[in-house]
């Protein structure tokens, strides 16, 4: 590699300002105890264990999903990453409702206490959300799709299992069939041969 | 196209285009035109956020909230904060 590869190669970028604010968030994070380590941090909001690190090594940016995943998963308040002198944490007055909210448009945004918005755990957890909210007498079918599913669940591996056990049933009858077939053609050929010698 | 339609995941993007047609309408902004021009944003780039195809990137969202004083609240809509648009209350 030349020298300017590598002076190219180990230039930092230079951090903006969401970045710089979202590192110092990240420590406050592990600081408060509300998050072990950056690891946990990144593996909870759903990206790779390494970006916290990369952006403190090659100043790389958090994306604009990464800082709403982060803000959701930990009840942020999104005025500290652009503005000097806020608050990192919402008031904790509010910070017990539903979980569901709503935009502009009264779309329902779920915030996502582990997890986020890419992340599997959402679906799991919205589930969750969706089935408390649900009016009570909609529980007693949620509770029978649910017993419902797992039974069809127990007749699909059983049927599985009988798929599988077949399969090698056939297998062995093409492999006696074939032994067979290689039996009858030597016959046919012995038979062959005694007619043409007479 | 309908905002309510537009992708959850892409929710900042969506909010971007909300937040520039009601500075437009609060006549903060004369049209797309003058904010692709201050934030040196390509158009189609815009039409791309505002069909939910492309997130806006942050840079121009951090700069188009300190310039207007908006609320990042509404971009990252949440559960304790105010939704409003601009950060005080004084307009309108």
């Amino acid at each position: 590699m030349t020298e300017e590869g590598k002076k190219k190669k180990s230039q930092k970028r230079e951090l903006n300002a969401v970045d710089r604010r979202y590192l110092k968030a990240v420590d406050i994070l592990i600081e408060t105890n509300r998050a072990k380590s950056h690891s946990e941090i990144c593996t909870s909001i759903g990206i790779d264990r390494s970006i916290i690190s990369k952006m403190r090594s090659e100043g790389r940016s958090v994306t604009m999903q990464q800082l709403e995943a982060t803000i959701t998963t930990y009840g942020l308040s999104s005025e500290y990453f652009f503005y000097d002198k806020k608050s990192l944490f919402e008031t904790e007055s509010n910070s017990k409702s539903s979980g569901v909210l709503t935009n502009g448009d009264n779309n329902k945004v779920f915030n996502v206490e582990r997890g986020n918005i890419e992340g599997n755990v959402l679906y799991e957890q919205i589930a969750d959300q969706i089935i408390n909210e649900a009016p009570p007498e909609l529980h007693t079918k949620i509770n029978t799709l649910v017993q419902e599913t797992s039974k069809i669940k127990k007749i699909a591996s059983d049927y599985k299992k009988e798929v599988s056990i077949l399969k090698t049933e056939k297998r062995e009858v093409e492999e006696r069939l074939l032994k067979t077939n290689e039996d009858l053609h030597a016959v046919k050929d012995e038979l062959l041969s005694i007619f043409r010698s007479k | 196209m309908k905002a309510s339609s537009y992708p959850e995941k892409n929710i900042i993007s969506h909010q971007f285009i909300k937040a520039a047609r009601e500075l437009m309408a609060d006549n903060m902004l004369q049209d797309q035109k003058e904010l692709c021009n201050k934030y040196n944003y390509d158009k189609s780039l815009f039409n791309k956020n505002a069909k939910g195809e492309q997130s806006v990137p942050y840079d121009v969202l951090y700069q188009f909230v300190l310039d207007y004083e908006l609320n990042p609240s509404y971009f990252f809509p949440s559960k304790t904060s105010s939704n409003s648009l601009y950060l005080r209350q004084s307009k309108g």
